[in-house]
């Protein structure tokens, strides 16, 4: 097995068809101009996925990479991130997850997987110890995720290793589907689950007994345990730790930031049983992914029902309105039965929650009727008719089969006037936040690199109304940024701003492989580049300052434009659709009642996000920009050459 | 030492979350690396069990593995149950992990010798860095309920 | 010395609660371990919930209290 070094990344490339893979040494500048995970995966993607290639076809390569950080025991340093060119919007596909699969992948001998080809039946692959061997996987085909994983650890006999596998609907190439680490840790969103199914590949079992290397073992084991105590001390972090994510609902629903009716309202008034302490009676304690004290997890296990003899774990806050206010329901009850069927028959829950609400309200237009439901009565809150629908969609059946195809697809399918209801953003559609009365977040998921997202720039601490030398401390950093900066969030000024520094941060993060719960996302008191330096410093040896991270930060994010802009990407896909300008709200507190978005302080905001990022007005890096950055040449060449 | 005996790691399993940081810092603080198979302790996990069990050293009263061995090369300081291994006078024969009753002693992957729990001299890492508090060094067992 | 653990989010009694009213963004000082609290510079209704003795969140509005909700049926 090869050695590790902080600085050269080991990548095996495999192929499906021959069975075979080979060990690679990445050149060591790679990590430090674009890190590992997220970003160093944008930069793989380039080179391994012909432009334009079919995004459910042998060409396109699934990419899998640990973030620089991964396994080392920085502070939640768990995730892994996974890249393809979309099936669900043609553009990039990215997404990562925690739990423990990262860290294995480490210690197995790898930072990166790159998984080329289509295997000519069912396989799955076992990574150890610098191997990779390959079992067919016939028996497991058809399999839910929760069975696949019992099957496979018993065939294996090692309770330490970690499986990644795809359910039914990544077997049936839902374009929307999931690639599920664990029982509840999912590459959700941009449907890397389809691009694993249409490899025929099942599941991925990984193992390492190898040493990952820790550059300055005391000072890390100091300066980690500072960052830990950095987070966990703050007060969202003790919410986290005994309600997870979930207790985001008590703050937006009140305040009317809640999808609801898919987009007719913004609030769901008097569902109590969403709220984050209505999972106090199922919730039996909590879990962590790898390394992480926030452990934002309820495990739970229903008395009752198909799911009545497994564990379960969550609801994220993206459950209860995928599965609550978006479908008009309001049972945690549901919301944790759905949370089974999405992770077991590996679903994206955000996708699929949308899709389903969608689906409802152009059920109640009119433009949908029984005969296209398979009988389904389709009506708001209808909570059987919710998890009936997760089944259609995960086994293509009736409507499911039109709704599978992903937002655009489907509205084309159905026709009429049924792509006016879509909430989406190049093709992915949105979490059930419902941004018309806060314009950074409205920007932040109209430019998000994969579609409507939060995960990609969301600027929470807005919300918050903090006090403005507070903002001015996070935001001004680590640059010198000294444009506008304004702590009102109804305020279109200083938010673009925000918005590419928390999509900087975000990336910082995601190529680092640690958790956003443990940076400035939910307080502005949690770490950020200067912390980052010092972890990266500790723990691999690698020098770069604050600055240096934000730079790379930026040019990874410049580059996942580059990939979409090749694939088509035009300023008017950095937009929303119609009705958060048209719609406003009708519900919620005075400060979030009656808004909707305006058009041209909108268009306003996202030329001023363009310009600090030094694109052009069509949102194409400049020359200039590639330059700087050290874009120019081969990778620029497709974008910057004008769209080619 | 205070009256109640010398500190010892505690387990109270139910306040686990499967993080296995515990088993990170152990390997960090003694070799270097994070490596789960090199810690000095090991949390069995599976999500789909729901176990969320950590495996320590007990620093046990009578301790069966130093008794089991047959070169002296395993002792401890009685008075803060802090292990040694002489690692020259150890030929990695085993006979200490078959002698732990709560199988928490293992063999080093690469050398095979024991990977005896000396409590980080004093200041065990996996307890300083368990928020949790799964994972408790004491004297005595604090109460369960948190 | 105290174990990490026992350190950690410990309880400070001295502290005084304060809720951050979701409406005006006014701070106020809820009475100790009740279930209801009424923002004194708005007046609107919270439900709350407590993180701990020393720790209290709002959990949700007094929905019958909650403005504007008159016509609202869904």
């Amino acid at each position: 097995m090869s050695q590790v070094s902080v600085t050269s990344q080991r990548l095996a490339v495999i192929d499906l068809e021959r069975r075979t893979f080979r060990v690679e040494q990445l050149d060591p500048q790679l990590t430090s101009r674009f890190l590992g995970g997220r970003g160093l995966a944008a930069r793989l993607l380039m080179q391994y996925a012909p432009r334009g290639c079919d995004p459910l076809g042998p060409e396109n390569p699934l990419i899998i990479s640990a973030g620089l950080l991964t396994g080392t025991m920085a502070s939640a340093s768990a995730r892994v991130n996974f890249a393809a060119r979309s099936p669900l919007t043609g553009l990039l596909g990215s997404s990562n997850m925690g739990g423990g699969f990262g860290p294995e992948l480490r210690w197995a001998g790898f930072e990166h997987l790159v998984i080329r080809g289509r295997a000519s039946e069912p396989l799955w692959l076992y990574v150890r110890d610098g191997k990779v061997e390959f079992f067919p996987a016939a028996r497991l085909w058809g399999q839910g995720v929760y069975q696949t994983r019992r099957s496979l650890y018993a065939e294996i006999a090692d309770p330490r290793a970690q499986v990644l596998c795809i359910g039914p609907a990544g077997e049936n190439q839902v374009r929307f589907a999931c690639i599920m680490g664990g029982i509840k840790s999912a590459a959700g969103r941009t449907g890397m689950g389809a691009v694993m199914g249409s490899k025929n590949l099942k599941a991925i079992v990984c193992r390492g007994r190898g040493d990952l290397p820790i550059a300055r073992p005391e000072k890390a084991l100091e300066y980690n345990r500072r960052v830990i105590g950095q987070v966990v001390s703050s007060k969202v972090s003790r919410v986290m730790q005994r309600w997870g994510t979930a207790f985001i609902f008590d703050v937006t629903n009140t305040t009317g930031l809640v999808r609801t009716r898919n987009f007719q309202y913004n609030q769901l008034p008097r569902s109590e049983d969403l709220e984050c302490e209505a999972m106090e009676p199922y919730s039996q304690s909590m879990a962590a992914c790898f390394g992480c004290q926030v452990h934002c997890r309820h495990r739970y296990r229903l008395a009752s029902g198909p799911y009545r003899d497994f564990w379960g774990q969550g609801p994220e806050y993206s459950s209860l309105g995928a599965f609550g206010t978006e479908v008009g329901c309001r049972s945690m009850r549901t919301v944790l039965e759905c949370n089974h069927l999405v992770n077991d028959l590996g679903l994206d829950t955000i996708e699929t929650g949308s899709m389903i609400a969608w689906a409802m309200e152009l059920y109640e237009k009119g433009i949908l009727t029984r005969a296209d439901t398979g009988g389904l009565e389709l009506g708001w809150g209808n909570d059987r008719a919710v998890a009936e629908m997760i089944r259609q969609i995960a086994y293509r059946r009736h409507l499911g089969d039109i709704l599978a195809r992903g937002p655009l697809p489907a509205a084309e399918a159905i026709g009429k006037d049924s792509r006016r209801y879509l909430i989406q953003v190049k093709g992915m559609s949105s979490l059930h936040s419902d941004e018309r009365p806060t314009p950074s977040l409205a920007l932040n998921i109209a430019v998000a690199s994969r579609g409507a997202d939060h995960l990609r720039g969301r600027p929470a601490i807005d919300l918050y109304n903090l006090p403005l030398d507070l903002l001015e401390k996070v935001y001004r950093r680590p640059d010198g940024y000294d444009g506008p900066l304004v702590n009102d969030w109804t305020s279109y000024r200083g938010k673009a701003r925000m918005v590419m520094w928390q999509e900087i941060l975000y990336m910082l993060v995601d190529s680092l492989g640690i958790c956003k719960f443990h940076t400035v996302f939910f307080s502005p008191n949690h770490p950020a580049f200067e912390e980052f330096s010092q972890l990266v410093e500790y723990n691999t040896g690698l020098e770069l300052s604050a600055r240096q991270l934000w730079t790379a930060g930026w040019r990874c994010c410049v580059l996942e434009r580059i990939y979409n802009l090749d694939h088509g990407l035009a300023r008017d896909d950095d937009w929303l659709p119609d009705r958060f300008f048209d719609e406003p709200t009708p519900l919620g507190l005075p400060v979030a009642r009656g808004k909707c978005l305006d058009r041209e302080k909108f268009a306003a905001m996202v030329s001023e996000y363009y310009r600090l990022y030094g694109l052009d007005r069509d949102g194409r890096p400049s020359p200039e920009l590639l330059n700087r950055l050290g874009l120019s040449g081969q990778l620029a060449g497709h974008a910057a050459g004008g769209g080619q | 030492m205070s009256a109640a005996g010398p500190k010892r790691l505690h387990v109270i399993a139910d306040r686990c979350t499967g993080c296995r940081l515990c088993e990170a810092v152990c390997a960090v603080r003694h070799l270097g690396v994070t490596n789960p198979e090199k810690a000095r302790l090991q949390v069995q996990v599976s999500e789909d069990d729901n176990t969320f069990t950590p495996v320590v050293c007990r620093q046990c009263k009578k301790p069966r593995c130093i008794e089991a061995c047959p070169g002296q090369a395993l002792s401890r300081d009685e008075n803060t149950r802090i292990m040694h291994l002489e690692e020259s006078a150890c030929d990695g024969c085993g006979k200490c992990i078959e002698a732990c009753p709560f199988r928490a002693l293992r063999p080093d992957p690469g050398t095979g010798l024991p990977l005896a729990c000396d409590l980080c001299g004093g200041d065990p890492c996996c307890a300083e860095f368990c928020d949790a508090g799964a994972i408790v060094f004491a004297a005595a067992r604090p109460g369960k309920s948190r | 010395m105290m174990a990490a653990a026992e350190k950690k989010n410990r309880p400070d009694p001295g502290r005084q609660v304060r809720v951050r009213c979701l409406a005006c963004f006014a701070r106020f000082v809820p009475s100790p371990a009740s279930d209801r609290a009424r923002c004194p510079a708005c007046g609107l209704w919270w439900r709350l919930a407590w993180v701990g003795e020393d720790f209290a969140k709002i959990r949700g509005p007094v929905w019958e209290s909650f403005p504007g909700m008159e016509d609202v049926d869904i």
